[in-house]
């Protein structure tokens, strides 16, 4: 069920030095960076096996295809900072899902130099499937954490991105 | 800029949206369900960490996944290319770039494993050893910073269901 090579180790069970890997992750242990990475990987690789069957998915296309969705004429100053992106990596993202005809970009009528971003009706019914697969991933994801402890644990997690104070 | 008003999963908006995508005086913007998904909340806090190990670690020219490897040397010196990379959750083909310049800079080097002359092992070299060590006392202090935001009772917590997803996940 899983390809065992592109899968992260467990960190959290390599404490010294792990019955899994034999390897000893020295202070890596202690990093919130490499924790928060090392589950978002699995995270995302489990996103990726949960939608196979949908071509294209991406959770990072999926954050993108809603946030234009639920904002449709949004600049793309302001969803790159929606999204916490900067310039250099936004704008390979939106020129694949133009590619792919999922989004359209026109210029703002108002200021020349921006443009406004809106899905199209393949871009729609492309994310009604994405929606869906997120859904289910994020059901296996509530399952693992458990359901009293997701308030808390999205709480902390805001709380590192400086979101809430 | 027409705008939906979709209210789904969202129980106390006014108290708990975050500001991800305020933007000063205009109007915020809509992130639809987002905030409520741990993988996207997952993935905001990890930018968020990086940036901060960016700022950190932009005098000695050093990235985490590159940290990352030299930690793992440091403390299992010759593990063979494919090992680290496996560990570490990196493609073989990003690690080669990431490993060519480590050796570049004379940080670490491949050696031939012993008994496998087509495998390679990896080393620190003294220089490597070096930065390695100063890293440290540098990322405590990143550390430090990450850990005042949450507290150590959340970070406790943190961890253990960060955990469980990187076991369960799969």
């Amino acid at each position: 069920m899983i390809v065992e090579s592109c899968l992260p180790r467990r960190p959290g069970s390599n404490r010294n030095a792990s019955e899994a890997t034999g390897l000893a992750y020295g202070p890596l242990v202690d990093w919130v960076g490499f924790n928060l990475r090392m589950a978002q990987e699995a995270s995302f690789l489990s996103f990726a096996r949960q939608s196979r069957s949908v071509a294209g998915t991406r959770p990072g296309r999926f954050a993108m295809l809603t946030l234009i969705s639920e904002n449709p004429g949004i600049s793309q100053t302001a969803l790159g900072r929606a999204a916490g992106r900067d310039k250099s990596t936004l704008t390979p993202v939106l020129n694949d899902l133009v590619r792919r005809g999922w989004i359209r970009r026109q210029r703002n009528r108002d200021d020349r130099r921006t443009y406004l971003l809106s899905l199209t009706s393949g871009g729609k019914q492309k994310l009604v499937q994405l929606t869906a697969c997120a859904r289910r991933h994020e059901r296996n994801l509530d399952r693992i954490i458990g359901r009293g402890e997701k308030a808390h644990f999205l709480l902390i997690l805001r709380r590192i991105a400086a979101e809430i104070g | 800029m027409s705008r939906k008003t979709p209210p789904r999963w969202r129980s106390d908006p006014a108290k708990q949206r975050p500001r991800g995508g305020n933007s000063g005086a205009q109007t915020p913007i809509d992130l639809g369900e987002l905030p409520w998904l741990v993988g996207y909340a997952l993935r905001r806090a990890q930018l968020v960490v990086f940036q901060d190990f960016f700022r950190t670690f932009s005098d000695v020219r050093i990235r985490p996944a590159q940290f990352s490897v030299l930690a793992i040397l440091e403390r299992n010196p010759g593990l063979k290319q494919s090992e680290v990379a496996s560990v570490l959750g990196i493609k073989r083909t990003n690690f080669v770039v990431l490993v060519d310049e480590l050796e570049r800079r004379g940080l670490a080097e491949r050696r031939a494993a012993e008994g496998d002359r087509r495998s390679r092992a990896l080393y620190l070299t003294d220089k490597g050893k070096i930065l390695v060590r100063k890293l440290r006392r540098m990322a405590a202090v990143h550390e430090r910073r990450m850990t005042a935001r949450i507290g150590t009772a959340n970070r406790k917590q943190l961890f253990k269901l960060l955990h469980h997803l990187a076991d369960g996940s799969h």
